[in-house]
């Protein structure tokens, strides 16, 4: 396929020479590789300093050769006896031999001389019986617990089938919790070691199917220093989707418009549930020890409306709808994006910032289709700027005060992104959960050979669960520690169905999870608690 | 490390850090490794110290550690096993990116070639001495590399 059409063979290899340009060297390339040359020297030098001693000593003193003479010693001393004595063949005919010379002897004592035979049995059967009841696999499996094995790849399907079976009902619900619990079938997570107060705020929406909620730092983090959340609905082409936003322990939700409360705005303050009376927001950001949201492209902070819209010129003569993303001690951030749903690649958006008052507005970008633009389907506010994801370009960094957005990856995501101490976290493409760095180097794939589905990340901790294709999916969540690379399951759902938790959601001890039906639990990963919200 | 050593291997590095990396990148196509490798090829200078008759036998040198490295690196375990991200170049510029995409997308040795011959300047002959070739293996590997930029890019890269 062509690309580039109308450049000449000069401006290619301009091109070329322009890209290759903008390749860097980290800048403390000369002090890490002089202090790495330090090191490699001391290690020769002494890598050499311990051959010559080795060299030195005579050979009978050297200690590889005396471990090989031990262990020669051992196989001719021990090991030829013991497998004469485990060789059954060898055993049953000197017994039988025994019983025989006893019977011809003319002996009466059958049963003594069949007793002394028999001892000779057991003795003889004591080393394959034990070999047989010490297979501590075997014992695990029948016990029903489950094995890393069992997440890494088949699953254990006894348990997996006996807590779907008791799945689909909410009572049901909480004793699978209590069980899991107690069995420790499921090991609870145990925290966030590699939490950071200091962690860049992150916003988290959805694009297909799910929402997107922002993410926080560790759960200690969370509760020292509550980062804003936002789930922003995405594109128009999901509507119907739940919204979410979660500050501290904070949750604030609103639910699918065709659910029991007809899409009320919810607001859960960790123990109890109340109605904010609002309805029908396009998307919703826990901000500013309160919620702000948008609806028909208007900016409210509870109740209150921050800012009318509606009759702006954001994207020129073009329609939009507007969302909130972010929020930091001096603005609210919010893109405006085409809302014809049939809008691609020349569909105009922008993103722009606004005073908490709504009297001060300042557009960051704009992307006038063409050669830039698409959609939106999310942003997050990171430390310096905004990361956003265009649905025909891949992922930008925009800086804070505006400007020309850098692309940082063209992959594709269709699942929540986050971020991390500086770090991008997405699914990509192929359903892998890869990281790259805010300034679009240090590309890395995490978890590999797994179709990942719906990721949060918090406090170090990437939870996920795995996509119906996955032969081992059985709806069941997984924990990967960014610091130690472990990977474990922390909750095995009850319901039955692969997509019944859609939406994981990170909170400061855990995770909120949303059911395609609309109902939200709170999972408490120290204790293994799972409560429902709604 | 005495400090007349510390001040010539800065001045190596200011000389000859860019050229190398972009080297490596055009082998390994990956920033990350990339910067690895070319960490690696200085700390090979320091840790053997090589004595250079030249200013040119200096960078020849450094070239030819470098795509050693490079195959190297392509070809060990790690590599072989694991799938790198084949998009980490797109923070570059759209228009930059599809060319570079292209040059990327050649086999190796016309990566090489190519490179050494449009960005560092390096004739036929002399591509053919770094690499330990015949000048008409390197002759005909940039025409192919050529050939291939063509069908990719239109216009492809200059004669």
């Amino acid at each position: 396929m062509k690309q580039d059409e109308g450049r000449g063979p000069q401006e290619n290899t301009e091109l070329y020479r322009a890209a290759m340009d903008h390749l860097r060297l980290p800048e403390d390339f000369e002090q890490r590789t002089l202090e790495l040359a330090k090191k490699r020297m001391e290690q020769e030098q002494e890598k050499q300093a311990a051959k010559d001693v080795w060299r030195a000593k005579p050979f009978h003193r050297r200690p590889a050769a005396q471990v090989c003479f031990a262990l020669l010693l051992l196989l001719v001393v021990g090991v030829f006896p013991v497998l004469y004595l485990t060789q059954p063949s060898l055993s049953t005919q000197a017994t039988d031999a025994a019983v025989m010379q006893y019977d011809a002897a003319g002996g009466n004592g059958g049963l003594d001389g069949g007793a002394e035979a028999g001892e000779a049995e057991p003795e003889a059967g004591e080393p394959e019986a034990a070999l047989t009841a010490g297979n501590p696999a075997e014992d695990r499996m029948d016990e029903g617990c489950i094995p890393e094995a069992a997440f890494l790849g088949g699953a254990a399907d006894g348990e997996v089938e006996e807590q779907a079976s008791i799945s689909s009902q909410d009572a049901a619900v909480e004793k699978q919790v209590q069980d899991t619990a107690s069995s420790g079938a499921v090991p609870p997570d145990t925290g966030t070691p590699t939490a950071n107060s200091s962690c860049a705020p992150q916003v988290f929406q959805e694009e297909n199917p799910m929402p997107v909620q922002e993410g926080a730092g560790g759960s200690e983090a969370m509760d020292q220093s509550p980062t804003p959340g936002v789930m922003l609905r995405s594109t128009p082409e999901d509507a119907g989707q739940a919204l979410f936003s979660a500050d501290g322990g904070t949750l604030y939700f609103q639910p699918d418009p065709s659910s029991e409360n007809g899409g009320k705005l919810m607001v859960w303050d960790g123990t109890t549930l109340s109605d904010t009376g609002v309805s029908n927001a396009d998307s919703l950001l826990a901000a500013n020890g309160g919620y702000s949201y948008t609806s028909e492209n208007k900016l409210y902070h509870g109740t209150s409306l921050v800012r009318d819209f509606s009759g702006e010129a954001l994207l020129g003569t073009s329609s939009f709808t507007l969302r909130v993303f972010g929020a930091d001690s001096g603005y609210l951030y919010l893109f405006a994006n085409n809302s014809n749903p049939s809008s691609g690649s020349d569909a105009p958006y922008a993103i722009l910032r606004v005073t908490p008052d709504g009297t001060t507005e300042q557009i960051l970008f704009t992307a006038t289709g063409g050669s830039t633009g698409g959609k939106i389907t999310q942003a997050l506010l990171a430390e310096n700027g905004v990361i956003y994801f265009s649905t025909e370009d891949g992922f930008y960094a925009l800086p804070a005060s505006g400007g020309q957005p850098r692309r940082l990856t063209a992959n594709y995501t269709s699942v929540p992104f986050y971020l991390w101490e500086g770090e991008l976290f997405f699914i990509d493409a192929q359903s892998n959960l890869c990281a790259v760095q805010t300034n679009g180097g240090g590309a890395r794939k995490l978890v590999d050979g797994r179709v990942l589905y719906q990721p949060a990340v918090s406090g170090g901790i990437v939870y996920y669960t795995l996509a119906a294709s996955d032969a081992s999916a059985s709806n069941a969540i997984y924990a990967f520690d960014l610091s130690t690379g472990d990977n474990r399951l922390v909750l095995t759902n009850t319901a039955g169905g692969a997509d019944d938790f859609c939406q994981l959601l990170p909170a400061p001890d855990g995770l909120f999870l949303a059911k395609a039906s609309g109902e939200i639990f709170h999972f408490q990963s120290e204790t293994g608690a799972l409560t429902k919200i709604s | 490390m005495e400090q007349k050593e510390q001040a010539e291997f800065t001045e190596l590095l200011q000389k000859y850090s860019s050229m190398v990396l972009r080297i490596a990148f055009s082998n390994v196509k990956n920033l990350q490794d990339a910067q690895d490798i070319a960490q690696e090829v200085f700390i090979s200078v320091l840790t053997k110290r090589p004595q250079f008759d030249s200013e040119e036998h200096e960078k020849a040198w450094l070239i030819r550690v470098t795509i050693n490295r490079c195959k190297n690196h392509v070809k060990s375990f790690w590599n072989r096993h694991t799938e790198g991200l084949s998009e980490d170049l797109s923070y570059l510029p759209k228009e930059e990116t599809g060319v570079m995409q292209a040059v990327l997308a050649l086999p190796q040795n016309y990566r090489n070639v190519i490179h050494l011959h449009y960005y560092e300047g390096y004739s036929i002959n002399e591509i053919a001495e770094l690499l330990h070739k015949k000048p008409a293996t390197v002759g005909t590997w940039l025409a192919r590399g050529r050939a291939a930029l063509k069908k990719s890019l239109k216009g492809g890269f200059d004669e």
